[in-house]
């Protein structure tokens, strides 16, 4: 009876739809469901399949309908209840623990299982190559369950296989059996003296569960792809599989198995198993061998095959097959009755029509067309699982639906003697699929009965006593219902064909000696070895169902949650992919040389001088620094330009604003990036001659940085004010602060050690960027003794003493120029994927990476987002801008959120655990840990090292810096802090360019 | 709880009043509000920008699901403070980055390219239809055909029969059909082939809701010139004639959802081919 569910307005989307497709056909009782939105156009589709009901015709095109066939009226309470039971997991999948315990990237996958072995991939094919491509990488073998890979990936992903001594299982290999333990959908096997390596995936399974009924097992299946034995690939993982099989030691007897093979590879494999020192059986479908040949055998069907074996195994002789169908009652010939097939695995339908068209000499040759793999006189072969079948509807191994409507067609064809099919248990199958037919078939059988016909139905189990659905109790059920069940499809073809009045003939095969070959030395990986040889440890990348069967196994599996890295960049996967597979030791070398460069470097404050006694750039012309990459005047913020306009004015280069800008209008200024000539700006960053800067030295490596000072908070020039208050201001920082802070750090021999001081206040809560205040105080606590003994006017010293008080943020300055000067020092190292510089000027974000110098690699920046003071909000900010992002890339500012905890509601971040999460999250793109600098916050654990611009592509995870945020008029100063992420573009080129630089094309 | 927005669209923006808005359906990776008779959805999948579209961060995603559910939640717009509120969730887009979906039509733009260099590696990919994107495209199916001679056909209740059978066919909760004809639509956006009538019919039968609302969403948005973010790549690479560009950009569209993606590059591989075929006729 045909039952009808609505769900109105239940909006799911399509995955959920057809995994809720899967669960209610897998039902008991249930005989058909089709699920789908209730719009006229499915009415339509439902109506053809004969699932039309009035309440399906009442609802709407936002209603979900289900509509099942089920046997009892119950039944449909039942659905709703499943039904409504799998929505509310879909709901709160989310949130569950399991979900929390899968990883989301390579090297979370690898630091959780650093033994893999194996990585079994079941995503997208456009996808699938790259992430094979990086698992070959990290030394894993491969199981690609995905299809739609191109033949050229497959040849390149196997050549690298065999040249690292790793294999490639697939593409589009559904079944495999390592160590015992069934890889994507496979049957429960016993495991055994009988190795199989196949082309095939439903042969493997045919194989397998024949092997196990007859007593013995199978402990390694190896599924090669459909494509391995085709001339482009080579067989290349079929031979390493052999090999490695010869040298496995609970492997006694081997099985190869393929679809028609490329000539020319068939030979090699023959040849190589020639040299074989364990007994082989060999079947290629679609051949009919006459001989054996000693140790050597050549099986025409799967069932040939695995008796083979198995007698091989027990030391007994080989000979052929004594099975005879009892049939009674069977057509006679001379009738011209017809036997269809139906099929849900396509290796078992070719078997059947190549066996049907042998014994009634058809002349035609095996393949698929138009979806049947024989249609001839009659006789019809089909596999159900061909994608002609199957319409956007579950495969026929989960969903009886299709074969059942193909029978009914069968039957109402008054020439058809036999209806044939397979069952096929095992992971992946359907939960009761003998059950889910029987309804069918009872009715066909009734039918028949009723018109006076004889219409057998034929049927073999692919399966063992201990697949989950239970051999013994599904066989049962075919047999009460008066199926005919076969051990094998071959036994069940044969059956068929007798009850025609056909006689399935197997010819005794005399064994000859063994073709003479020259002998060989054939090697085998330790990594194949070792995977063929104990139970592996997998990284399971896709279908979450694989990994809940590996882990009933007892096998060690990480769950990959996967999306596609690089932001699902095709390109940037591949160069990622470049680096990493030609040249992963080199940059690691490199970079490992930069952030030892960082963690050595010495710091030390030297003095404060005028910035055109130490920077040579501003001799004997206008020359203003700024931040960020390069930039022309025109293309500047407003506020940027302001500050411009207040240095002008303060080197007396004009007397008003009319004048200054007209200057720098007419190009009369030449401006140079603060980084290019060893120092840095904040926000506008705008330098001048006579501006005092200053003198950070990392001792290490003898270079200098420098830095403007901090102008204090309100109108000042670096947001682009420019009114005479901030002229005097500047004026007084030349001629008083400047000079005094100088004199003042000159009493110090070696200067001020600023590593000590930056350690002790991040301990303190100062993460560097928008908190300074622990570092300006030990600062301040280091001056105010000198400042006190200078001889100097009272009123000065009381003012520059009373602005360091004040000024809160003043160490920043230090900060940035410290930062400078050790990322400098390290970038002397012109090699790897460091992030050397990170900068902004309004217009554009610029990054340097130490592989490739001075280069900048920009983007346009992005705005900050945070909290805005009173009266002002995100419409009155400007775009980002300021060198102070050296701080975040020397590993503190943003990077070292969780040092302040104070700051995170002020910049917007949230509370503790907010930044807890940021902090956690940068170390996803960093080196390493700069043990100099440890965060009591983060379990005195040290702060960021090494930003790898690698690490950001292939994660889309980009820096978070804090910084201020600025009126996008001049001169109106801050508006507010937040937090702003440089464009992920910048280190996208940056690595293009390093991988071309390294020879990329 | 409070979350905040990574970008949001200048289109939601604008149409947004200080109004209730219910939580139209919810999914793993989001949810649709329904407002001023569209609906936005505000989560984060694979960070594609939609139409009237709210991008959360991944991290807030998961957080919201427990929070959010349809038919009872319902967001008040605070325009003066940029959030929509609720009990117990606020989404704050002040700070958050504006994009637009709209598409910018560019009259330069030819047809003329080599679609199976563009196209080729996704002609494998099997669609909602059962059918492979290169099957459909071909016109190995039948009705392909059918549809193409209504492109530029005046025969309105030709056009109107014929489309019965696509809007709404299929399986999801964008049936594939739809996502194919959306398809057409971008193709058509790109290069303007399509004729009145069909469009006119096309919209007469998303009125009458003959299919989803999610879909009726969509082609409303593609007839206002509204396009997710990989689709105006798309087109912004063809332009520039980056045929890597235009390859991630189809990638991107192959993720959404089980096969509407596929379903959408079928339409406009379709689209395409007919006004490449259209252009070598003049």
């Amino acid at each position: 009876m045909i039952k009808t569910i609505i769900k109105k307005g239940s909006y799911q989307d399509s995955v959920v739809l057809m995994l809720l497709t899967n669960k209610i056909s897998a039902m008991e009782g249930v005989s058909k469901v089709s699920i789908m939105m209730a719009t006229p156009a499915n009415k339509d589709i439902f109506k053809a399949s004969g699932l039309d009901t009035p309440e399906l015709l009442a609802a709407g095109a936002n209603d979900m309908a289900i509509v099942a066939d089920v046997e009892e009226e119950a039944l449909a309470d039942q659905i709703l209840a499943e039904t409504e039971e799998f929505l509310k997991n879909q709901a709160s999948k989310g949130g569950s623990k399991e979900a929390d315990s899968s990883v989301h990237n390579w090297e979370q996958a690898i630091n959780k299982l650093p033994g893999a072995n194996l990585a079994v991939i079941s995503i997208p094919g456009v996808y699938a190559a790259a992430e094979a491509d990086r698992a070959l990488d990290e030394g894993l073998n491969v199981f690609m369950f995905s299809d739609n890979v191109t033949i050229e990936d497959e040849m390149a992903l196997k050549k690298k296989a065999h040249e690292k001594g790793l294999l490639v299982m697939g593409p589009d290999c559904g079944t495999g059996i390592i160590q015992s333990v069934p890889v994507a959908f496979t049957n429960h096997v016993a495991p055994g003296r009988i190795g199989i390596v196949g082309a095939s995936g439903t042969g493997i399974q045919e194989l397998t569960t024949i092997i196990d009924r007859l007593g013995e097992g199978v402990t390694n299946a190896i599924g090669t792809g459909g494509r391995d034995l085709s001339q482009a690939v080579g067989g290349i993982t079929m031979l390493d599989a052999i090999n490695a099989m010869e040298d496995e030691k609970s492997t006694e007897v081997v099985i190869v198995i393929s679809k028609p093979p490329a000539k020319e590879v068939r030979d090699v494999i023959v040849e190589r198993l020639r040299n074989y020192k364990k007994p082989v059986v060999t079947l290629f479908l679609g051949e009919k061998p006459e001989i054996h040949e000693e140790n050597f055998y050549h099986a025409y069907t799967l069932d040939e095959a695995a008796r083979i074996a198995v007698k091989l195994v027990r030391g007994e002789k080989v000979i052929k097959d004594t099975f005879v169908p009892a049939v009674e009652g069977a057509y006679k010939k001379e009738e011209m009755k017809t036997i269809k097939a139906y099929y849900s695995g396509g290796t078992l339908a070719g078997e059947a029509a190549m066996m049907i068209r042998d014994t009634l000499s058809m002349g035609v040759g095996l393949g698929k067309k138009e979806g049947f793999m024989l249609n001839v006189d009659g006789h019809i072969v089909v596999d159900l699982g061909d994608d002609v079948y199957t319409q956007g509807k579950p495969h026929p191994m989960i969903d009886p639906a299709k074969r059942c409507e193909c029978m009914r067609d069968a039957v109402d064809d008054p020439s058809t003697a036999v209806i044939l099919f397979d069952i096929v248990l095992g992971y992946g199958s359907h939960e009761d699929m003998a059950k889910a037919l029987l309804p069918c078939i009872q009715e066909l059988k009734e039918k028949a009965e009723k018109e006076k016909r004889r219409v057998y139905f034929v049927t073999t189990v692919c399966g063992t006593g201990k697949d989950y659905q239970g051999y013994d109790y599904q066989k049962k059920l075919m047999e009460d219902a008066g199926v005919l069940v076969c051990e094998s499809n071959k036994q069940a073809v044969q059956t068929a064909l007798a009850l025609i009045g056909c006689e399935y003939e197997e010819a005794e095969k005399e064994i000859v000696p063994l073709g003479q070959t020259k002998a060989k030395e054939y090697e085998v990986s330790e990594t194949v070895k070792r995977l063929i040889s104990e139970k592996p440890s997998i990284i399971n990348i896709g279908l979450k169902s694989f990994s809940e069967v590996l882990k009933k196994f007892d096998c060690e599996v990480v769950q990959f949650d996967w999306a596609p890295p690089a932001g699902g960049n095709m390109e940037l996967i591949k160069v990622l992919g470049y680096l990493r597979s030609q040249y992963t030791d080199q940059i690691a070398e490199a970079n490992e040389a930069v952030i030892a460069k960082i963690v050595a470097a010495s710091p030390v404050l030297l003095d404060v001088v005028p910035a055109k006694s130490v920077i040579k750039e501003f001799e004997g012309r206008k020359v203003l620094l700024h931040a960020g990459p390069p930039i022309r005047w025109e293309n500047m913020t407003s506020p940027m330009q302001g500050s411009c306009v207040g240095a002008v004015l303060f080197e007396k280069w004009a007397s008003s604003e009319a004048e200054a800008r007209e200057m720098l209008e007419a190009g009369e200024i030449t401006f140079i990036p603060c980084h290019h000539v060893n120092a840095v700006g904040p926000m506008g960053g705008i330098t001048s001659a006579n501006m005092p800067v200053f003198v950070v030295e990392n001792i290490t490596d003898g270079n200098r940085a420098y830095c403007t000072m901090n102008e204090g908070i309100g109108k000042v020039l670096r947001f682009g004010a420019y009114s005479q208050e901030v002229v005097d201001r500047l004026n007084w920082m030349r001629d008083v602060l400047g000079p005094v802070l100088g004199k003042a750090i000159r009493t110090f021999e070696d200067g001020i050690s600023l590593s000590p001081l930056i350690a002790k206040a991040i301990a303190m809560g100062d993460e560097f960027h928008q908190r300074n205040i622990a570092a300006s105080l030990v600062f301040l606590k280091e001056l105010a003794p000198v400042i006190t003994r200078l001889e100097m006017d009272e009123k000065e010293r009381y003012d520059v003493i009373k602005f360091l008080s004040d000024t809160d943020q003043f160490f920043l300055n230090i900060m940035m120029a410290t930062a400078k000067a050790v990322m400098d020092g390290a970038r002397t190292i012109q090699e790897g994927t460091v992030v050397t510089a990170m900068c902004r000027n309004g217009e554009n974000f610029g990054i340097r990476i130490s592989g490739m110098g001075d280069e900048w690699f920009t983007a346009p920046v992005n705005t900050p987002q945070g909290l805005y003071f009173t009266g002002y909000d995100q419409e009155d900010a400007s775009p980002d801008m300021g060198d102070s992002a050296i701080t975040e890339t020397f590993g503190v500012g943003g990077m070292a959120m969780i040092a302040a905890p104070a700051v995170t509601r002020f910049v917007g971040a949230g509370g503790y655990e907010d930044a807890l999460n940021t902090s956690n999250e940068m170390m996803e793109i960093v080196l390493d840990r700069n043990p100099n600098f440890a965060i009591p916050t983060w379990n005195f654990q040290g702060i960021c090292l090494g930003i790898d611009a690698r690490k950001v592509v292939e994660k889309g995870i980009t820096p978070v810096i804090n910084t201020g945020i600025a009126h996008k008029e001049a001169g109106v100063g801050q508006i507010g802090a937040g937090t702003v992420h440089p464009p992920v573009e910048c280190f996208e080129k940056a690595v293009l360019a390093y991988a071309k630089k390294l020879g990329y094309e | 709880m409070e979350v905040k927005a990574k970008q949001v669209s200048s289109e939601f923006l604008n149409m947004s009043k200080e109004e209730d808005y219910p939580v139209h359906s919810c999914f793993e990776h989001g949810f649709n509000l329904a407002a001023e008779g569209r609906l936005c959805f505000i989560g984060n999948k694979h960070d594609e920008l939609l139409p009237y579209g709210i991008l959360l961060k991944k991290e807030d995603v998961k957080k919201i699901r427990d929070v959010v559910s349809q038919g009872e939640t319902s967001f008040c717009m605070d325009q003066e403070r940029q959030r929509l509120v609720s009990s117990g969730l606020v989404i704050d887009f002040s700070g958050a980055q504006v994009f637009s979906s709209r598409y910018q039509k560019d009259h330069r733009m030819r047809p003329q390219m080599s679609l199976d260099r563009i196209f080729g590696f996704i002609k494998d990919e099997k669609t909602g239809f059962g059918d492979t994107i290169g099957q459909i495209v071909s016109g190995k199916c039948g009705n392909i055909e059918v549809i193409r001679n209504c492109f530029r056909s005046r025969d309105k209740e030709v056009i109107c029969h014929i489309l019965k059978k696509w809007v709404g066919y299929g399986p999801g909760l964008t049936p594939s059909g739809d996502d194919f004809l959306l398809g057409i639509l971008f193709a058509d956006e790109m290069f303007s082939f399509l004729g009145d009538s069909f469009k006119a019919e096309l919209v007469k039968l998303a009125d009458s809701r003959y299919t989803t609302d999610v879909s009726v969403n969509q082609y409303f948005c593609a007839l206002q010139h509204l396009f997710s973010k990989s689709f105006l790549e798309f087109a912004n690479a063809w332009k520039e004639r980056q045929v890597n560009q235009m390859a991630e950009s189809l990638k991107r569209i192959l993720l959404f959802g089980h096969t509407s993606g596929r379903d959408i590059a079928a339409g406009l591989w379709t689209g395409i081919q007919y006004a490449e075929d259209k252009w070598r006729q003049l």
